[in-house]
């Protein structure tokens, strides 16, 4: 398989569409830097690192499916897959090494971001004011969730022999994996309850009211099948993840369940994957 | 004789149709067996299947002495190379890169030997042009070149000459020779352009409806075939009395020309028609030759 793995990266330096992605992670790092300092320069309001930091999940997000069906998708689109397979290497090595390196190129999509972030972040909005702790965790759930992302575009790139049916797909799919976690994310954040308020009646007469409920507050069996899939799905956990989550860290075995889900899907995908393909017929 | 591949009642079927059928083939070292079949005659499946593309549904071949139920049959794909339909190549690499490629994928400790494959393949000049600029027919020879990474004993081509203009036809038959006389490669090539097929195969393999109709070598079908004379004359009439009369076989195809299958004097055949004032404006002699053969043996449209 480091065979395999050589070759992928020799194509990987040669790859337009992986360096588009990486410039793109590091002006959006930039960008978002300059214009967060000049925001909060401008309206006057505190401006942390952390509050930024972790955007690179959403950008590896939205760039992944690109670069994951674009690349092995060549594979087929080019026929080079056959190459391959006609000197003897095992289609369960040639899976595992198109997962490697989408995961890899998932994982150093999130540097691009993180290093020009740090490098600008801090002489502008000093060190992280969470614990380094709180970091590192929140950074582990997000590699194991680049990974997770690597193993499900990697499925549906070896499994479709059209490279622009897999783009399709795997945009298609990423983008309503974010409208359905944005969505429990949303649902989820609701309050419990209107909190008290003051108003001036048609008399003149000020009336206070007590807390009322909030009717959009999702309780019960339905609030824990939420909160399940909110962790459980890819979408929700980009949106979990790419801002500072104070939740990460207060309860102390979210961070664990994030990882273990990530990794399940990755499992689950990847296995499920290498059997289909092994039987697949390649033409 | 010792085979380098040889199938026993292979089956292959997509749904309900059955593309291999129970064919059994015997390629022997050293030969170019022409893989001889219609449009859909199963001869991509075939190919497909060798190099563990697809799996066979029943049946089994072996490649090297190796089974393909074996699990060692990896290593024995090692020695060949194979170029299954289009040129399996990155069309957005040059033709030194698509061979730095192939020869990390094989291992290879270094890439010494590019320079002389380009040269073989006479692509040495092409420079920083991307394959996707390339013609058919040099994309065709990056393709045999990246096949040849690694030094294989055995090259499978699949219709190699399919699209090209006359000169690449020529360059690719050159190569195709060229290998096989200098290097001891053996070939299987499958293509239904009968012709170009019979300036090179040593052996030829006919399939039909995924089942090898025949299996003769090109010796042997020079000696089956029926030898015959293309006369054209001035009196047709004249000419189908005297064949009746020397019991000679004929076909007629024009009100001039006819085809006499047998091995006369020309002589014989001119004085007789002489004598009955019938002129004899000219005559060559014919070799039955592969397409007749396929037809024959096939029957239908010799170039599908």
């Amino acid at each position: 398989m480091n065979k395999l793995i050589a070759a992928h990266f020799m194509r990987l330096k040669k790859d337009k569409c992986f360096w588009i992605c990486t410039l793109l992670t590091v002006f959006a790092a930039v960008f978002q830097n300059l214009d967060s300092y000049f925001m909060s320069k401008k309206y006057n309001f505190t401006c942390t690192l952390e509050s930024m930091f972790f955007s690179f999940i959403m950008l590896m997000t939205m760039l992944s499916p690109v670069f994951c069906s674009l690349f092995s998708g060549t594979e087929f689109s080019d026929g080079t897959i056959r190459n391959k397979l006609a000197v003897g290497h095992n289609r369960t090595n040639v899976y595992l090494s198109s997962l490697i390196l989408c995961g890899i190129v998932n994982i150093l999509l999130c540097i691009a971001y993180m290093i020009p972030c740090l490098c600008l972040g801090i002489p502008l909005f000093g060190f992280f004011t969470i614990s380094l702790k709180a970091v590192l965790i929140q950074m582990g759930c997000c590699l194991v969730l680049a990974i997770a992302y690597a193993a499900l575009y990697t499925t549906i790139a070896m499994l479709n022999q059209n490279r622009a049916v897999t783009a399709v797909i795997c945009i298609m799919g990423m983008f309503l994996l974010l409208f359905f976690g944005t969505l429990l994310h949303s649902r989820l954040g609701e309050p419990e309850t209107y909190g008290p308020y003051v108003y001036v009646s048609e008399t003149g007469e000020l009336v206070q009211e007590e807390d009322s409920p909030n009717p959009f507050y999702v309780g019960g069996t339905r609030r824990v099948i939420y909160e399940f899939l909110d962790e459980a799905l890819p979408g929700g956990q980009t949106c979990s993840l790419s801002s500072s989550n104070s939740s990460l860290y207060e309860e102390s075995g979210k961070p664990v369940r994030l990882i273990l889900y990530s990794a399940l899907l990755s499992l689950l995908s990847t296995g499920l994957g290498i059997y289909f393909f092994r039987k697949k017929d390649i033409k | 004789m010792e085979y380098v591949l040889s199938t026993d009642s292979l089956c292959k079927n997509y749904r309900h149709f059955k593309a291999l059928n129970g064919l059994s083939m015997h390629v022997p070292k050293g030969a170019i067996y022409g893989f001889v079949g219609k449009n859909g005659a199963g001869k991509t499946t075939l190919i497909r299947l060798i190099c563990g593309l697809q799996a066979p549904t029943s049946g089994e071949y072996t490649l090297y002495g190796i089974k393909s139920s074996e699990g060692s049959i990896t290593k024995s794909r090692r020695r060949i190379g194979a170029v299954v339909e289009t040129p399996s190549i990155y069309l957005n690499m040059t033709a030194e890169e698509n061979l730095k490629e192939q020869y990390l994928i094989l291992g290879l400790p270094s890439f010494d030997g590019i320079p002389e494959l380009l040269r073989l393949v006479e692509l040495e000049n092409t420079g920083k042009k991307k394959a996707k600029n390339f013609s058919l027919g040099m994309r065709q020879r990056l393709g045999i070149a990246i096949a040849l990474c690694g030094d294989p004993d055995f090259l499978v081509l699949d219709e190699p000459i399919n699209g090209l203009d006359p000169q690449g036809i020529i360059e690719i038959r050159e190569l195709i020779l060229k290998l096989n006389r200098e290097n001891q490669i053996t070939f299987l090539i499958s293509s239904h352009i009968l012709d170009e097929l019979s300036r090179l195969a040593t052996h030829y393999g006919f399939i039909d409806n995924g089942r090898l109709i025949k299996e003769i070598s090109a010796q042997e079908l020079e000696a089956a075939s029926q030898k015959c004379m293309r006369l054209e004359v001035s009196d047709m009439r004249v000419l189908t009395r005297v064949m009746d009369e020397m019991n000679l076989d004929y076909h007629i195809f024009s009100d001039t020309q006819a085809d006499v299958f047998a091995q006369v004097t020309a002589t014989k055949i001119v004085l007789e028609l002489a004598k009955k004032g019938c002129e004899v404006i000219s005559i060559h002699e014919r070799d039955e030759s592969l397409e007749s053969y396929y037809v024959s043996l096939l029957g239908g449209d010799a170039d599908e």
